[in-house]
């Protein structure tokens, strides 16, 4: 009984992190400026990693090894938006104007 | 009649800056002024009391001229300030702005900088400091010649600092070794010792303390879960509008001006908001953040405060939560809506 629970547990996770991750991909093809994609590259990503390995550490169960995973998690959100801060400050201090305010259509 | 700026911070090198200083000001010239100058906001915590200890650096600084320079044939006059700036210092170029405005003020023709000023294990501050006194101003820069890092170990290691990088990197390297044996306990004591000797200087500004350390550490069991809620509200907001067939998105750049001060607690702040899908900070500039924002629904959020009341809590307690919200402070700056072809 507890065996099932736990394994749709994870099975919900799974099928959470894909989507999170499936929905980052779709957000870098379809948002139309760098920083509108970095917000989906790193963050709707997070998740998406996020899930996948809560996932791990409920298959894993309570092992040492399991601690490893959960540090993963902690790394993951430490250095996800340093990145996606790092991307969105570049664009910004190379001059790359934030879709909207260019009169140019640049969606394409 | 030469007039020398000296801006002073406490620091391993202070001594002999100064000595060199005074030594070679009143060299070759029959009246100098020295100017010393405390700016607080560098050292100052909540914690501290800055004005004082500003006055008792700068009574040591000033007696320490006047020694060094008797007997000297120029006369000599020491003025001392405690100069409280107006604008937030974090950066190299917020504190070359305000020993700018000194220069232009005080008509001074040289400023001394010593090797290691600038705020605690900040090794290099003054480089980028001199480079624009250097650009913008006529006045003669120097760095006084010593060497801001004597020995092995960086400069200013105390003992709450190394013990507790030293206890975290062996804590962290044990957790990665899978448990206590012989092997993993050697190793790591060298790991951590290597950890710490190479990055201790550089990881905390102030050493931890017992009173306020741990008590964070327990806050962020409470932080860390309200942050996973918000993200995850987010993440849904988001992904409906990514997947929506029509993209409503709104993107707009928020200046924000948060009610979250030091270096850690705004880098907090900053990764937080970077976090949560929807707003993310661009840059961040003399306690200012740039928030690139996507959605209206992302931007209410911001200006509630929320994220903010919960990194104040982290940081400063319950009691800190009580605060007006970014958008009731007038502390939140939308952009115009862009698409309208509004041009600024």
């Amino acid at each position: 009984m507890m065996d099932t629970v736990i394994q749709l547990l994870i099975i919900f996770l799974i099928i959470g992190g894909i989507f999170f991750t499936f929905v980052a991909a779709m957000g870098v093809v379809r948002l139309p400026d760098v920083y509108a994609r970095a917000h989906t590259a790193s963050q709707t990503d997070t998740l998406g990693a996020g899930f996948a390995v809560a996932a791990v550490v409920l298959a894993m169960g309570p092992e040492p090894r399991t601690a490893v995973a959960v540090l993963l998690l902690a790394f993951i959100f430490v250095t996800n938006p340093t990145a996606a801060h790092a991307i969105a400050r570049a664009a910004y201090a190379t001059g790359v104007p934030p879709w909207g305010e260019s009169t140019e259509d640049d969606t394409e | 009649m030469r007039r020398i700026l000296l801006p002073v911070a406490e620091s391993p090198t202070l001594e002999d800056t100064i000595t060199y200083v005074a030594e070679a000001g009143v060299r070759d010239t029959d009246a100098v002024r020295f100017r010393v100058i405390f700016l607080p906001q560098l050292r100052a915590t909540p914690l501290d009391a800055p004005a004082e200890r500003g006055d008792t650096l700068l009574n040591r600084v000033a007696t320490l001229i006047e020694e060094t320079t008797q007997g000297a044939t120029a006369a000599v006059s020491v003025e001392t300030e405690i100069v409280e700036a107006t604008i937030d210092l974090y950066t190299p170029i917020d504190v070359a702005e305000i020993l700018l405005e000194q220069i232009e003020t005080y008509d001074i023709d040289q400023v001394q900088l010593d090797p290691s000023y600038g705020p605690p294990s900040k090794h290099g501050f003054v480089h980028p400091v001199e480079r624009i006194l250097r650009e913008e101003s006529t006045a003669m820069v120097e760095i006084a010649p010593f060497d801001p890092t004597p020995g092995i170990l960086p400069g200013r290691l105390d003992v709450p600092r190394t013990g507790f990088i030293f206890t975290l990197s062996f804590l962290f390297y044990l957790v990665l070794a899978g448990g206590i044996s012989t092997y993993g306990l050697v190793t790591g004591a060298i790991t951590a010792g290597i950890v710490t000797i190479t990055l201790g200087a550089i990881t905390l500004w102030f050493p931890p303390r017992i009173r306020y350390t741990p008590i964070r550490f327990l806050r962020a069991f409470i932080y860390i879960p309200y942050l996973l809620i918000a993200i995850t509200r987010a993440n849904l907001d988001v992904s409906r509008v990514i997947l929506h067939p029509k993209l409503p998105i709104d993107p707009r750049v928020v200046r924000y001006h948060p009610a979250v001060y030091g270096p850690f607690p705004l880098a907090t702040l900053g990764n937080s908001i970077t976090l949560t899908p929807g707003t993310l900070s661009m840059r961040i500039e003399r306690g200012e953040l740039l928030v690139h924002t996507l959605t209206e629904d992302a931007r209410t959020d911001l200006i509630e405060g929320g994220l903010e009341r919960a990194v104040r809590f982290l940081f400063f307690g319950r009691r800190a939560m009580r605060v007006a919200s970014p958008g009731e402070r007038g502390d939140i700056t939308v952009s115009e809506p862009l698409e309208s072809g509004g041009e600024e």
